[in-house]
C-alpha cells in the first residue's frame, strides 16, 4: 500500500512538473499597462513604450487573444474564409452558445495544451457532428495520407504541395471541431489567413466535394506522442541582440519532422528537416539573403513515434519578421 | 539567453526583457494557478498578478536556486493569498468522508492524461483541492501546509486523506465504467 500511495502523487508531481498550458493575450496586456504604470512614474525612455506598442500590435495581429469572443471569432472565421463558410461558423456559433454545458466544454478545450487531445476531442466532435460536416472530415483524412508522403518526399516540390495541402486540409479540419474548436484559441485566425493566402494561388477542388456520410474513426487520428513548445508569439527580430534572432522552436516525440516557411502569397523561402536546423533558422531564404520584414507563414509536418501525424494547434501558424 | 542576463535585463526595466521572461513561463504558470484556481478566468487573473510580483520582487530573488522554482513559488504564495482573501481556504468539514470503496489503484491513474488530472483536480471540492495541490505536488510538508492554511498539522493529514480517497474513488470508478 505503501508503494502504491507513493505512486499517485509521483504520478501527478511529474505530470504537472512541466505542464503548460495557453494563456490568453489579456494575462500581458494586463501585466504590461501595470508594469507600464510603474515604468511611466519611473519615467521610462519613450522608446520602451515605442517597443510595447509594437508588441502589442504583434500580439493582435498573431491572434493571440486565447479568450475571444463569439463575436471576434465570426469576424475573423468570415472573413478569412469567405462567403461560403460563413454558414459553418454560424452553426458552430450556435452551438458555442446554444447550451450553457456547450460554453463550458469550450471553456475547457480551451485550456488544454496538449494538441493531441484537442485533436482527440475533434475527432469525437467528427464523429457525432452533422452529416454536413463530414466533407471536412475528408479532408482531414486527405492530410493524413499525405503527411507520410512529405516525410519521404522531404524537400521536393510534391512535398511543398502537399504542405499547402495541408494548410488547407488542416484549417477545415479545425472547423470540423465545432464550437469548442473555433473558441479553442484565435490561432484560428492565422491559420485562416495562411488557408486563404494558399488558397489563391492553389485553388482547392475539394472544397466543393460532396459529403460522404460514412466516416472512419481511425482515419482522422493523430499522433498522441508529439509534442512542440515554441514562443507564442513567433517573431524574429534577425538583428544579433540576443532577442528572437532564432526561431525558438522545441519538441519531442517525433520520428520525423519539416518545418517550411512561406510568404503571404505561398511562395516557399525556407524549410527544415530537423529541429537543429530550424532552431537556426534566421529570416534569410534559401540563399542567405535576409527575408523583408513582414508575415510570414509556417507548417510543421510531423510524424509522431506512434506513427501518426502530428495535428496540433501549433502544427500552422505565423511568423512575424522584423528587424 | 540564460536566465541570469534575463534578470538582469529585466531588473533594469527593459520591456523586451520583461516579455521574453513572461513567453518563456508563463505557460508553466497558468497551469499552476489553474490547479488552485480550477477556473481559467481566475487562474488567469492570479497568473497576471504573480507575473507583476515576480517582476516586482526579482531583485530578491538569490541566483544560487532554480528560478522557475522560484517563480512557481511566487506563483503558489499568490494564488494561496487570494484564496485566503476569498476565504475559500477553509477546509471543507461538511464533506463526510468518503469509504475505501475501490481501493487504490495507481495503475489506473498511471494511464491518465495530464489534462486529465488537471481535469480531476478542477472538479475537486475547493478544500481538497489545495490541500491535494500542496501535498501531493508542490511537496509542502503538513506542518507547512498547517501553518499556510491556518489549520493543525492533523487536519492537514485529515484533509489530504479525504482528498486522496475522493479523487481514487473517482479514477477507480471511471476505469471500471
Amino acid at each position: 500500500m505503501a508503494n502504491k500511495e507513493h505512486n499517485l502523487e509521483d504520478i501527478f508531481r511529474e505530470a504537472f512538473a512541466s505542464h503548460e498550458m495557453d494563456v490568453s493575450a489579456k494575462v500581458w496586456s494586463g501585466i504590461e499597462s501595470t508594469l507600464g504604470q510603474a515604468g511611466a512614474a519611473a519615467s521610462t525612455g519613450a522608446a520602451g513604450s515605442g517597443f510595447l506598442a509594437k508588441a502589442a500590435a504583434v500580439i493582435g495581429f498573431a491572434g493571440l487573444i486565447t479568450a475571444a469572443t463569439v463575436a471576434e471569432i465570426d469576424y475573423h472565421s468570415t472573413a478569412a474564409e469567405g462567403e461560403e463558410s460563413t454558414q459553418q461558423v454560424v452553426e458552430d456559433l450556435d452551438k458555442t452558445t446554444s447550451t450553457e454545458s456547450a460554453v463550458k466544454l469550450s471553456e475547457q478545450e480551451e485550456i488544454h495544451v496538449d494538441p493531441a487531445t484537442v485533436i482527440v476531442t475533434r475527432t469525437s466532435e467528427t464523429i457525432e457532428g452533422p452529416s454536413g460536416e463530414s466533407t471536412d472530415v475528408n479532408d482531414a483524412n486527405i492530410n493524413q495520407q499525405t503527411a507520410p508522403e512529405q516525410q519521404d518526399g522531404g524537400l521536393n516540390d510534391a512535398g511543398a504541395i502537399a504542405a499547402q495541402d495541408q494548410v488547407q486540409a488542416d484549417d477545415r479540419a479545425d472547423k470540423v471541431g465545432g464550437a469548442d474548436d473555433t473558441a479553442n484559441d484565435s490561432d484560428q485566425n492565422v491559420d485562416d489567413g495562411s488557408a486563404v493566402a494558399q488558397g489563391s494561388q492553389n485553388p482547392s477542388a475539394d472544397r466543393t466535394q460532396q459529403p460522404e456520410p460514412a466516416v472512419d474513426e481511425n482515419e482522422v487520428q493523430a499522433s498522441n506522442t508529439v509534442y512542440f513548445s515554441h514562443n507564442a508569439t513567433l517573431y524574429l527580430t534577425p538583428n544579433n541582440d540576443g532577442y528572437n534572432d532564432r526561431l525558438e522552436i522545441d519538441g519531442y516525440g517525433f520520428e520525423s519532422f519539416l518545418i517550411t516557411v512561406w510568404t503571404r502569397s505561398g511562395m516557399e523561402v525556407f524549410q527544415a528537416k530537423n529541429l537543429e536546423q530550424a532552431q537556426a533558422w534566421d529570416g534569410k531564404d534559401k540563399f542567405g539573403k535576409p527575408l523583408p520584414v513582414g508575415t510570414y507563414y509556417y507548417t510543421i509536418n510531423a510524424v509522431g513515434t506512434d506513427g501518426l501525424p502530428y495535428k496540433g494547434k501549433n502544427a500552422k501558424g505565423s511568423i512575424d519578421l522584423r528587424h | 539567453m540564460t536566465d541570469n542576463e534575463l534578470i538582469e535585463q529585466c531588473l533594469k526595466g527593459d520591456q523586451r526583457a520583461q516579455r521574453a521572461l513572461f513567453d518563456k513561463f508563463s505557460r508553466k504558470m497558468m497551469s499552476v494557478c489553474m490547479r488552485y484556481a480550477g477556473d481559467v478566468e481566475l487562474a488567469e487573473d492570479w497568473l497576471q498578478d504573480g507575473f507583476i510580483k515576480v517582476y516586482s520582487n526579482l531583485g530578491k530573488f538569490k541566483r544560487e536556486g532554480s528560478f522557475e522554482g522560484w517563480i512557481r513559488r511566487t506563483m503558489v504564495n499568490t494564488c494561496l493569498d487570494h484564496l485566503r482573501k476569498a476565504n475559500r481556504m477553509q477546509v471543507d468539514t461538511d464533506i463526510s468522508e468518503a469509504e475505501y470503496l475501490a481501493g487504490d489503484d495507481a495503475n489506473a491513474v498511471s494511464k491518465l492524461r495530464v489534462e486529465e488530472l488537471m481535469k480531476l483536480i478542477e472538479d475537486m471540492p475547493a478544500g481538497y483541492r489545495t490541500v491535494f495541490n500542496m501535498f501531493a505536488i508542490e511537496g509542502f510538508s503538513h506542518q507547512e501546509i498547517a501553518a499556510e492554511l491556518g489549520v493543525t498539522e492533523s487536519t492537514s493529514k485529515t484533509q489530504y486523506r479525504k482528498a486522496r480517497t475522493y479523487l481514487m474513488n473517482i479514477i477507480v470508478e471511471r476505469e471500471n465504467i
